[in-house]
């Protein structure tokens, strides 16, 4: 079974100061100095792939794993990191430098990529987050599903082996948990999956498999018309810092007990008292 | 342009959705037409069972089964070229609304927390980006209009009587793919959502000890437990506990946090509380200005003395 995961690279947030968060002309915040980290959906995206061989020890399935992301050279590191954790193949599509890449434009290169795989080596599964720290449109993966015209689930937090052509999928609903065996292909959108973080491979791994060679692509190479899709979908009118500030009033000095004291008899205890 | 909800009945939070589509409608959708709800179920006569509504009238589209490919397959057909149709806040509708908007040839936007219209009377939405650190003002595209709202909106109060249901239709499954399902219906989040205080966990309180001295501190002041996403992705705490963008977003009364650095994730998820309280050894950590009540210390030995008082008090 062909499993294609798709991920993102996000600058660390919140390693920006409060003052940092300025919009540019072109409405565009610059976190280009910031480090990258795995988008927190995808990881636990790519980690619920990799447990799929260790889960179907026995069953003589066999699972063939892809990393694809769109992005700049330093996500080559994290594509890297899939080889050494067993991914078998790792693709990167270049994105233009100071641009943004809008979902419309990311489905369109995911989709064109896994319609160039065909017959037995046609992808059975896309699997990704649900949403990317940036835009936060969460739209990328529902996108991919109308163009591959593929199902889809959404807020998966477990896959699982399961008979030929299938996965079991485990999904949040409100108020539960929906458990699906369902027939590939299929889109599966990642939401918040309790292994959430990816595993550290090993130094034996990381020197054996993490130096393989990464495939690149530039975008118009998937997509005659790439460019016409970066203004597609929502246009940016405006942007401004959020603030979440109150007056806020210090407990100051003291130990530990004699600030819950104060605290208690001063500000909690009558509210208490009210509710 | 018509305004139409949509509305999933099957769902055990129906009455706090209708709600919170009310609260919006009426803020954000002055002057517009309002037209019928669609009331998606399983079973005919699926709204006879609903004392009051938010729309007037409604269409109700019966589903054989309520997987995403049926519900879309029954809303296609129910959507009109102009007009607009909004979703609750709940995750699994920014999927419906974005593959409708393909499926229509409109316009989706997921997480919506205002509308302004603009003089050529061309809609503007309001959604967060880069994290909820900043607010954009967004041109939708083009109609029809799917939007999906923020998480916490605003309610008011449903005042009307039923639906008039206008006319009833019939989808059969378009899910082929799935060959088996089972669900399992989990306990709501020991009442996280309506509870009058909140104590919230951050990645500070250093592991699933400190979730138990939260625990107690929550117990004494009659209130309950929250956790960021670190936490729970620590399994620290359940995920029914997870507060912010990727959980849960609770109002309380009282909120007091212990460990939270404010990552801004984390803090939409409990901005909307009343009187906020951060407990951090990081004086200039981000919790500290959004809170009403900042204590620098270590949380544990406060929090611990803290609850010695109030059980004193008892």
């Amino acid at each position: 079974m062909r499993i294609l995961g798709c991920f993102k690279a996000v600058p660390a947030f919140d390693l920006l100061r409060e003052e940092d968060w300025v919009a540019d002309d072109r409405l565009r915040v610059d976190t280009e100095y910031v480090k990258l980290e795995w988008n927190c959906f995808d990881e636990g995206a790519l980690e619920m792939m990799r447990k799929l061989p260790e889960r179907s020890e026995g069953t003589g399935a066999v699972f063939e794993l892809d990393a694809l992301t769109v992005g700049k050279k330093k996500a080559d590191s994290f594509l890297k990191l899939l080889y050494a954790l067993g991914f078998s193949h790792a693709v990167r599509v270049e994105a233009e430098e100071g641009a943004y890449a809008p979902p419309e434009l990311v489905a369109e290169l995911i989709a064109a990529y896994v319609r160039r795989e065909k017959e037995d080596r046609a992808y059975d599964a896309v699997v990704t987050g649900v949403q990317s720290a940036d835009g936060s449109h969460k739209k990328t993966p529902y996108l991919l599903a109308e163009l591959l015209h593929w199902p889809c689930i959404s807020q998966v937090i477990s896959i699982e082996p399961a008979e030929k052509g299938c996965l079991k999928v485990i999904s949040q609903v409100f108020g539960g948990e929906k458990t699906q065996l369902v027939r590939l292909p299929c889109v599966l959108a990642v939401g918040n999956a309790p292994c959430a973080y990816l595993r550290v491979p090993t130094l034996k791994d990381k020197m054996r498999l993490g130096n393989r060679p990464i495939e690149y692509l530039a975008p118009e190479a998937l997509l005659a018309d790439a460019a016409a899709y970066r203004d597609r979908g929502e246009k940016l009118l405006g942007l401004r810092p959020v603030d979440r500030s109150r007056d806020t009033v210090q407990i100051e000095g003291g130990s530990p007990e004699e600030k819950a004291r104060i605290y208690y008899e001063q500000y909690l205890k009558g509210r208490l008292l009210k509710l | 342009m018509r305004y139409h909800f949509i509305i999933d009945l099957g769902s055990p939070d129906v009455r706090r959705q209708m709600e919170e589509q009310k609260g919006f409608a009426e803020r954000y959708f002055r002057g517009m037409e309002e037209g019928e709800a669609i009331l998606l179920g399983t079973k005919p006569g699926l709204a006879s069972g609903l004392r009051q509504g938010h729309a007037k009238e409604a269409v109700a589209a019966v589903l054989e089964d309520d997987g995403a490919e049926t519900i879309l397959k029954a809303l296609e057909s129910l959507v009109c070229p102009e007009d607009l149709y909004l979703f609750s806040g709940e995750e699994s509708n920014a999927a419906l609304a974005v593959r409708l908007g393909v499926r229509t040839g409109g316009s989706a936007s997921n997480g919506v927390h205002g509308i302004l219209a603009g003089a050529d009377q061309k809609l503007a939405v309001k959604r967060m980006m880069y994290a909820n650190h900043m607010e954009a003002v967004c041109d939708p595209g083009e109609p029809p209009f799917f939007f999906t709202m923020a998480k916490g909106s605003d309610r008011a109060e449903l005042t009307g009587g039923p639906f008039y249901i206008q006319r009833e239709t019939y989808t059969p499954s378009a899910a082929d793919h799935i060959l088996s399902e089972t669900y399992w219906t989990g306990e709501e989040a020991n009442g996280l959502k309506d509870s009058p205080v909140v104590v919230a966990a951050g990645r500070g309180i250093g592991g699933p000890g400190g979730m138990d001295i939260l625990r107690n501190l929550a117990e004494a002041l009659g209130g309950t437990v929250g956790a960021s996403r670190p936490v729970v992705m620590n399994a620290w705490a359940p995920m029914e506990e997870l507060l912010g963008v990727s959980g849960m977003f609770v109002q309380p009364e009282i909120c007091i946090t212990a460990g939270a650095s404010g990552a801004a994730a984390f803090s939409a998820g409990i901005e909307k509380s009343r009187w906020i309280t951060a407990v951090n050894k990081d004086k200039e950590a981000p919790i500290m200005k959004m809170a009403d009540v900042a204590i620098a210390e270590d949380y544990e030995p406060f929090v611990k003395a803290l609850e010695r008082l109030i059980r004193e008090e008892e």
